[in-house]
């Protein structure tokens, strides 16, 4: 008993003179943080021109990437267009001659593991930007982002994003509210649909997306939908859902997932269970993705989707993507690929833009951290009309640069473009 | 040797103040942070499982409901989160009353099952009680708390917050551990029928032990919530309740000195090996069917075995027990 | 009344998929007194071992299972060999925590060896749908009925009438006796899990063509867990009714009730029986010592 009384003394000393260097700790650690933002050399070893500069051997990116845990298929799909994006920048010859390099770490696919991912990344003081993705993930990190003053590209589509206000967060897809426009538009006016029904996955994304589906109906034509359909990611049955909406006598299923698997089911069954005969299907993006029709194969035969783009639309960065990415991986590419190329791409033009690199003699150099940083997050904020490969880039009041997408039909497990979008702003 | 013992123990105090000087980089002490918030749940699943043998796959749940608890309480309700802490706590444990009280009454495996499925149920709810919990986008923007003027706004200084109100929990955990109840939870593991047969209620004290181990939970969850800044539902998922259980027995079942060296371990060893890149969490996994074979009775319980003297150090109140009656010899019988 | 009759269908063939799991577990629990937390794995390693038998090797169809049975034998073998042996005098928790290791091991395994993307298998009807009338049914749901029902047969007949399996049933009942009679008791413990594995892998590969092979086959674990303590552990016909019931239950449940909480009803019906009737429908006949 005496021990543990001296103990809890001893506990309580300490929390007294802990308390008094709290202080100190805290800016230790912010100190330590910061004067490592030297990247290699000492500044003070100067030619004339190099005050405030730092000589570097590459531009580094930071990516928050899913290496391990459920969604690693995304993540290589991922890596993929953002290492073609690099190979591409530099065999142009990099930034004004640095060439980029993206420096990876693993989220495993979970908020936690995104956030451990860009404290690591943040700890490195290197990153002159961060690429990440998945809307929770970027809801995550928006406070280490914040607080790092780091401008991050993404593609994750949550409407919700848009309200943290963050102006280093750039957003490079087209986000729920539109798709969701498009939807609701092709749904009532192309396909002259009366009663829909709603089949959505219960995470940020089917939440997101059918609240915006279901406002964008209500508020253009005054309709709702005969039943909603909620279901966990990974449910292997669908046969409740799709009869509920069966007997809810709907002539339309709209449908918001991200798992490929889920997909596949879904469409599986909506055929075996004779749902097809008398209901149109129209799916977000991943319904689309190579992966959903590789599995669902002539399942997917017939759906209609909201798609980034169409392999047979003749836009001249589209179709040069398109192939590069064939000849690289002998594979077709997805929308996870698209984004991703554009993220880096259009970091290269915004970084030579803003003039970062200087080349002094052999060596280059480029600001300190946080100016670097400052930089090229006003240069993207500038960005008019770049040509990426998804389409015209530019940013909106929100920072979301992307503002076309494409309707896309299923035709034998190929895309087929029904007819391009172009959000008014 | 006490003398000895407290010496080495007030140094070893002294070694924890000053750590996060040491700490050159942010993201390793946020895993130190999260490696003491870990630490926090699993001294709790020692009692359930430790003291009284029962077996608890729910910590998930109670840290999920101690974490949703006070991210609601600071953001909706506007509560400090020296209010919202020992709130969350409290809430838990009710929660560990509620499920304690029909499921304790089960044996085993089946009060295994039970509390897998109470975990499961709790999951959906934090996913799907959208006007509550914001389902599966989440709780953004968790604040750090303040003392007056100071606030404890990094991962550096929000480490002495943790580290305190772990070592309280601690000590706290052997007083009980050395408390007659704590004896009366080790009659109850070692042989419930007889144990009532001396009179002892063991119903009520198995809720006890459940409740505190709630507790412990749901205090680490409001802990985690704030370090983090974020909480969404897929945190808590019954893998997470695997993690813990795998901590606490890799730490060693029973000892207070386990649970300390499980967390650690198992919060540290995927960023030691991430260097292995794909393969990581492959090598991870062996690495945890190795431990768990070649040390069933936890590190702690190897060293009580082979390394005595060093088991008495890190072991209050240790006492190594005659030969032939070591933890480890006794052969498990029945279901 | 057809929609009760495709959503009927639906439950039974979950149920079923619910049932083997679910046997296999029984198994091991009757025979060495643990809970095989890998079981999960073992099932996904069969339904991936299938998709390279059956996609990539080009065999007939019952000889690319064949031929996965074979390697599930083998793997068993390995498997209580390594995992359980060791830790058969201990704390059964132990197992538990090595069956999780193994289940976290085998999700990047399986994703290091195949990829990460998911595996479609080619199915033993290439029918689209079976239509009766009005109604359509899916073919893969039939034949998880039809095959489950066979293999329920042939391991009772196993179980029953051959010598060995009448041994396993003998050690699973009372090792002391069991052993007192002659019967090698670890040799059957081994038995019992290879039977055991390859309940699981059947299961997996069944499966496959209506759930798609990924790392997400696992989830199966808990359902069948949960068909046990419901059918209980007093009869091997136990797990199979408690499959059908946590099928029909978690089928009706999203279809009437919140599809959302589909999991929830199966976890929910499954406390129940906890709270009323804990050793579930076929009470175990084993009363504990004191």
């Amino acid at each position: 008993m005496k021990r543990v009384l001296s103990l809890f003394i001893t506990i309580a000393l300490l929390a007294g003179i802990m308390s008094g260097c709290g202080n100190s700790a805290n800016t230790a650690g912010d100190t330590q943080g910061s004067s490592s933002a030297v990247i290699s050399g000492t500044p003070s070893e100067d030619a004339t021109n190099t005050d405030g500069l730092v000589k570097v051997d590459e531009f580094i990116i930071g990516c928050a990437n899913h290496i391990t845990g459920p969604t690693a298929l995304t993540g290589v799909l991922r890596k993929n267009g953002y290492e073609l994006g690099v190979k591409e920048v530099n065999e142009a010859g990099g930034i004004d001659g640095l060439p980029i390099k993206i420096m990876y770490e693993d989220d495993q696919g979970t908020n936690t593991g995104a956030v451990a991912a860009a404290q690591k990344i943040m700890s490195s003081n290197k990153a002159i930007v961060f690429l990440i993705d998945r809307s929770t993930m970027v809801n995550a990190v928006n406070p280490i982002i914040q607080e790092n003053e780091i401008p991050t590209l993404f593609g994750a589509t949550a409407n919700s994003i848009d309200e943290l206000n963050n102006d280093y967060f750039f957003r490079m897809r087209v986000k729920d509210g539109g798709n969701a426009q498009t939807m609701a538009k092709y749904l009532v006016e192309s396909l002259g649909k009366k009663k829909v029904a709603a089949l959505y996955c219960a995470d940020t994304f089917g939440e997101g997306g059918n609240t915006e589906t279901k406002k964008a109906l209500k508020e253009n034509y005054d309709m709702a939908p005969v039943t909603e359909q909620k279901y966990t990611a990974g449910t292997k049955d669908y046969a409740a859902q799709l009869l509920a909406i069966k007997s809810a006598d709907a002539d339309a299923i709209y449908a918001w997932g991200t798992n490929s698997e889920d997909n596949a089911i879904i469409l599986r069954q909506f055929k075996e269970l004779g749902l097809d005969k008398n209901m149109a299907f129209i799916g977000s993006a991943a319904y689309a993705s190579s992966v959903t029709i590789d599995l669902a194969k002539e399942n997917a035969d017939g759906i209609y989707s909201i798609y980034d783009f169409s392999p047979d639309d003749t836009r001249t960065e589209l179709q040069n993507w398109y192939k590069a990415y064939k000849a690289e991986y002998n594979s077709e590419p997805d929308f996870w690929c698209l984004s991703t190329y554009d993220q880096v791409k259009l970091v290269a033009d915004a970084a030579k833009r803003a003039g970062l690199v200087k080349k002094i003699g052999n060596d280059y150099y480029i600001p300190e951290l946080k100016e670097a940083r400052a930089k090229l997050a006003d240069a993207l904020r500038e960005t008019d009309h770049y040509k990426g490969a998804i389409g015209d880039l530019y940013p909106d009041d929100y920072q979301n640069m992307v503002h076309n997408m494409a309707v896309v039909q299923i035709d034998s497990g190929k895309l087929r473009l029904i007819e391009n979008v172009t959000l008014d702003q | 040797m006490k003398k000895k013992k407290t010496i080495i123990l007030l140094i070893f105090l002294a070694m924890l103040a000053v750590l996060p000087k040491l700490i050159t980089s942010n993201y390793i002490m946020q895993i130190i942070d999260l490696s003491l918030v870990n630490f926090i749940v699993v001294m709790g699943l020692n009692f359930v499982t430790g003291f009284a043998g029962q077996i608890s796959l729910a910590s998930t749940a109670f840290w999920g409901i101690g974490a949703y608890t006070s991210a609601i309480l600071t953001t909706t309700c506007g509560f400090s989160f020296w209010a919202a802490l020992p709130v969350s706590g409290i809430v838990a444990m009710l929660g560990g009353i509620l499920i304690g009280y029909p499921t304790l009454k089960l044996k085993k495996f089946y009060l295994g099952i039970a509390t897998i499925g109470f975990g499961e149920i709790v999951s959906l709810i934090f996913l799907n009680w959208t006007t509550l919990t914001k389902g599966s986008e989440g709780i953004p923007g968790l604040s750090k708390p303040s003392i007056g003027a100071f606030k404890f706004t990094s991962n550096y200084n929000f480490y002495y917050v943790i580290l305190i109100i772990a070592l309280i929990l601690l000590i706290a955990s052997v007083l009980i551990k050395y408390s007659r109840f704590g004896r009366t939870l080790l009659a109850i593991r070692n042989d419930e029928i007889a144990t009532e047969t001396c009179g002892i209620n063991a119903h009520s004290s198995k809720m006890i032990a459940f409740s505190l181990s709630a507790l412990y939970a749901g205090i680490a969850g409001s802990l985690y919530a704030h370090l983090i800044g974020f909480i969404s539902p897929d945190l808590f998922v019954f893998r997470q309740s695997i993690s813990f259980l795998c901590m606490f027995m890799i730490g060693g079942s029973g000892y207070i000195a386990g649970p300390a060296i499980g967390s650690f371990l198992i919060t540290l060893l995927p960023e030691v090996i991430k260097f292995l890149q794909n393969y990581y969490m492959a090598i991870f996994g062996i690495l945890v069917v190795i431990l768990a074979i070649a040390m069933p009775t936890g590190i702690v319980g190897l060293m009580e075995k082979h390394l005595p003297r060093l088991y008495r150090y890190i072991e209050p109140y240790a006492e190594v027990p005659e030969k032939g009656l070591e933890r480890g010899n006794e052969k498990w019988r029945g279901k | 009344m057809l929609e009760l009759i495709q959503l009927s269908v639906s439950a039974l063939s979950m149920g079923f998929v619910y049932a083997l799991t679910g046997s296999s577990i029984f198994l091991i629990f009757n025979a060495a007194g643990v809970i095989n937390f890998a079981q999960g794995a073992l099932l996904m390693l069969g339904a991936y071992i299938g998709t390279t038998t059956l996609n990539k090797l080009g065999l007939p169809y019952f000889l690319a299972i064949l031929l996965m049975i074979i390697i599930m034998v083998i793997i068993g073998f390995l498997f209580q060999r390594l995992a359980y042996y060791p830790l058969r005098n201990s704390e059964g928790l132990m197992f538990m925590i090595a069956g999780i290791g193994i289940l976290v091991f085998m999700e990047n395994f399986v994703q290091l060896l195949w990829g990460a993307a998911p595996i479609s298998v080619r199915p033993l009807l290439s029918v689209h749908s079976i239509n009766i009338g009005d109604l359509n049914f899916e073919p893969q749901s039939v034949m998880i009925i039809v095959i489950t029902v066979a293999i329920l047969l042939i391991e009772n007949f196993f179980l029953k009438k051959t010598s060995i399996g009448k041994m396993t049933q003998a050690v699973a009942q009372d090792k002391e006796a069991a052993s007192l009679m002659g019967i090698s008791v670890p040799v059957m413990i081994a038995v019992t899990f290879i039977n055991s594995t390859v309940l699981a892998g059947i299961a997996g590969v069944l499966v496959s063509p209506k759930f798609y092979v990924s790392i997400g086959l696992t989830s199966l674990l808990l359902k069948g867990m949960a068909s046990c303590v419901i059918g209980g552990f007093g009869s091997a016909v136990g797990p199979i009714i408690g499959g059908i019931i946590v099928g029909f239950t978690e089928t009706f449940g999203a279809r009437y009730i919140s599809p959302q909480f589909r999991d929830a009803w199966a976890f929910l019906l499954m406390i129940a029986f906890l709270m009323i009737r804990p050793k579930g429908i076929f009470k175990e006949r084993i009363s504990e010592k004191v």
